[in-house]
């Protein structure tokens, strides 16, 4: 069933929030010791998942 | 061009709040607006200002309360002042005092102290909504009723006013990117008159509003002439013989009023700056513990959520910016491993005897200067001090007749020591003297006594971004 225009999902929008949960969470576990560590790899991470969310984005401005 | 023609910078209004570009009360818009500047550069300047003693936030609400939204003449301060609730502008002169209050405190105090900000903040956006200053989750109604923001399409003049003009006389009006400065009859009849595109531009229209709609025509219908040259008054009833003139430029303007998707962004930052002060309480009533990188973590994973879920509504990517601003100091201050615990401001610390001196002392941004001389043990006693900053510089003096062991860490900045038979050795046994530079560093030393030993000292010294200094006396 096809959503109504009113609510609409937004796959940007979820894609991005995705990404800021998860290298929250990254952070809220290394908390403890290994953040440093982390931090190699989540700055990688957010760029990566901004990028997806934007790409994903248009695509599906695209397909409307 | 003619004075009627020229807009812009030159005539430059008073600032207003933004009607049509605000997100919370305008302000920011208003500014951009005044100030030619992106928006978002001021939106972001206000997050990260919020997050500095809540300053940011603070000058919002003066801004909302001093500066008048536009088509007003009065500002939000000046009615409430005047107007017939005195109540209300105590209750806002108290709030504003409050928050003064608690920023100088948060500042003082250091960052753990932010939850009554949060929770000021989140008071604040409350009475916004109950006011209906902020449309949380703007609809497709909303939206279409009003014309296109400043910087999504150049134009020079609130609605209200060229709305008012098309029923009298029309301005021409041309921005310096030669589009129509706006959305309206009078906008596009002047736009038309001024000969733009391609025209000259010397046109100065001056008509009804019949006659403005004629110049929109001009442009409208027949395109290719109006480029050419200087605008031509037609008729629009003559070219379309149908519909009227009205018809046509609300057919014309059906591209302007696309429907836009409904936008949760607003929903669910008011959500998360109360869910934020509701976590600072917890946090100072003990209940739960958090530092700054675990504080930051979790605001991250709310707002994440936060756009989540509201994404499975509708747009919520206005809050990538505030992800971000969050996202990236968590990022370069734990990959620095920043001790950002403590006080926001330079402290000393001169414990007058070793009695009164603490085993810690902290300080989140600004420098830290510790007076350890008359911190003296005692013959065969030991004393154990840590020190840390966050984010600045760490000088510790320690007194001449105590051997001092020190264990110095520097995440990103020099450590220099100033005593005499001291000699400073990178742990990884590279460089040798009495400083050591670079990235992460730590080096463990001794200082020996001068004369016979009273004591010892072990220190701890750490900073994330910054030099640590020890010094002997009699340097």
């Amino acid at each position: 069933m096809r959503p109504s225009g009113r609510f609409r999902p937004d796959a940007a929008s979820i894609t991005a929030g995705l990404v800021f949960v998860a290298v929250g969470l990254v952070y809220l576990l290394a908390s403890n010791g290994g953040a440093r560590g982390a931090a190699r790899w989540t700055g990688s991470l957010l760029v990566l998942g901004l990028g997806l969310a934007w790409v994903v984005g248009a695509l599906t401005r695209r397909r409307r | 061009m003619s004075d009627q023609t020229t807009v812009g910078r030159a005539n430059r209004e008073p600032l207003r709040r933004d009607r049509r570009s605000k997100v919370i009360a305008g302000v920011c818009g208003g500014l951009g607006g005044h100030l030619d500047i992106d928006p978002v550069v001021f939106r972001i300047l206000f997050a990260v200002l919020t997050f500095v003693g809540g300053i940011g936030l603070l000058a919002y609400a003066a801004a909302w309360l001093f500066v008048p939204v536009e088509g007003a003449r009065k500002s939000e301060a000046h009615r409430l002042l005047t107007g017939s609730n005195p109540l209300l502008a105590v209750i806002v002169a108290v709030g504003l005092a409050l928050g003064a209050l608690a920023s100088i405190s948060a500042l003082t105090n250091g960052l753990t102290a932010m939850w009554p900000l949060m929770l000021i903040g989140a008071a604040v956006l409350g009475v916004l909504v109950w006011r209906g200053d902020i449309k949380l989750g703007r609809g497709e109604t909303a939206r279409s009723s009003q014309p296109p923001t400043w910087w999504q399409q150049p134009m020079g003049e609130p609605a209200g006013e060229a709305q008012g003009r098309a029923q009298g006389t029309a301005t021409a009006g041309v921005d310096e990117s030669g589009e129509p400065r706006d959305a309206t009859p009078a906008g596009f009849a002047a736009y038309a008159a001024s000969g733009v595109p391609g025209g000259s531009g010397t046109a100065s229209a001056s008509s009804t509003a019949t006659g403005a709609l004629g110049a929109f025509g001009a442009s409208a219908g027949t395109e290719g002439s109006a480029a050419g040259g200087e605008g031509e008054w037609v008729d629009l009833s003559r070219l379309h013989g149908g519909p009227g003139p009205e018809a046509a430029f609300t057919e014309a303007m059906e591209p302007a009023r696309r429907p836009r998707r409904r936008g949760y962004g607003g929903l669910v930052f008011a959500s998360l700056l109360a869910a934020t002060g509701v976590i600072g309480v917890l946090d100072a009533a003990g209940l739960v513990t958090l530092t700054w990188l675990s504080g930051g973590a979790l605001v991250l994973v709310l707002l994440g959520a936060g756009m989540t879920l509201g994404g499975m509504f509708g747009k919520t990517t206005a809050l990538v910016p505030m992800g971000l601003v969050v996202a990236v100091p968590l990022l370069v201050l734990a990959a620095a491993d920043v001790p950002l615990h403590g006080t926001v401001g330079d402290e000393n610390w001169a414990p007058a005897s070793a009695a009164r001196t603490h085993g810690s002392y902290q300080v989140g941004v600004g420098d830290g200067e510790l007076d350890l001389t008359g911190s003296v043990p005692g013959a065969g006693r030991t004393l154990a001090v840590q020190a840390q900053v966050g984010i600045g510089e760490l000088a510790v003096q320690v007194p001449p007749n105590v051997t001092v062991r020190v264990h110095a860490h520097a995440g990103i900045g020099d450590i220099q020591v100033q005593a005499p038979g001291a000699v400073v050795q990178d742990s990884d046994g590279g460089a040798k003297g009495t400083s050591v530079s670079g990235v992460g560093r730590s080096v463990d030393f001794v200082i020996p006594a001068q004369g016979e030993s009273e004591g010892t000292l072990v220190l701890d010294l750490n900073t994330g971004i910054g030099d640590v200094t020890v010094e002997g006396q009699g340097q």
